[in-house]
């Protein structure tokens, strides 16, 4: 399964990658917003990881133009969120991701858990 | 500090030190009198990251007093506002305790205590 992150911050970058790929995925990561909707549609993944809180163009704008793109409308969106923004989940949830991890969280099991569930595979069929 | 976590100290000190000038740069421009929404939104993603990737490596004092800095900014952010006088006044020595909390994780993988400051920074968080 590959799994896109798309994360300004190059320690969650490395930290999300390597325990992902450790866990028998395929990742592809980008830097921001621009970069990301690039990889998007050069890559067409099968999850996205999406950091709401980016320079340039923030998570929600990412969201709105993946709501634009044909090819890339039906990838389900995993947002990371910080606690006590529920209302940015709420914005979040309503122009498109299906779910969110909180970032300060290092459990990956729980964030595969919710990549399992927003792809409906199951955890044996992920390769 | 936690085996698993030890591969990414370094990369945890190199970004965390460039948040952490962002912070004190941030910070300085305020009260210089700068009127910049650019520098709230900026010291709000120094923040945010640096505290979430403080709690992510274990060191949850600084990662805590960091959040606490976030949803400070968010608040001025959702309201554009700049910091009152009395805030910035509280923010400039928590950010330099911030950055000798830093030196000492460098050092001797032992964070400071910053319980004090996330506790002084709460009543800022409801304005």
């Amino acid at each position: 399964m590959k799994i896109l992150i798309i994360e300004d911050d190059a320690f969650f970058q490395r930290f999300y990658a390597t325990k992902l790929t450790e866990n028998g995925f395929e990742v592809v990561t980008a830097s921001d917003g621009e970069e990301g909707l690039a990889k998007i549609a050069q890559t067409q993944p099968d999850v996205i990881l999406l950091d709401m809180i980016m320079p340039k163009k923030d998570g929600f704008e990412v969201l709105q133009e993946i709501a634009k793109m044909p090819n890339a409308v039906h990838i389900p969106v995993i947002i990371f969120s910080s606690l006590g923004q529920e209302k940015d989940v709420q914005r979040a949830k309503e122009l498109g991701a299906v779910d969110y991890i909180n970032k300060s969280v290092s459990d990956i099991e729980m964030l595969m858990a919710k990549i399992f569930q927003a792809t409906k595979v199951a955890p044996n069929q992920k390769t | 500090m936690n085996t698993n976590l030890a591969q990414y100290k370094d990369l945890y000190i190199k970004t965390a030190t460039k948040y952490v000038r962002d912070l004190q740069d941030g910070i300085n421009k305020l009260q210089n009198n700068s009127a910049d929404p650019a520098v709230i939104d900026s010291m709000y993603i120094a923040a945010h990251s640096l505290g979430s990737q403080s709690l992510v490596m274990g060191f949850t004092s600084t990662g805590q007093c960091c959040r606490s800095i976030e949803h400070v900014l968010y608040a001025n952010k959702t309201k554009q506002t700049m910091p009152s006088a009395s805030l910035q006044a509280l923010l400039q020595p928590t950010i330099a305790k911030i950055a000798k909390s830093l030196q000492t994780i460098e050092e001797s993988e032992q964070e400071l205590s910053l319980e004090e400051q996330t506790q002084q920074l709460a009543p800022f968080e409801k304005v």
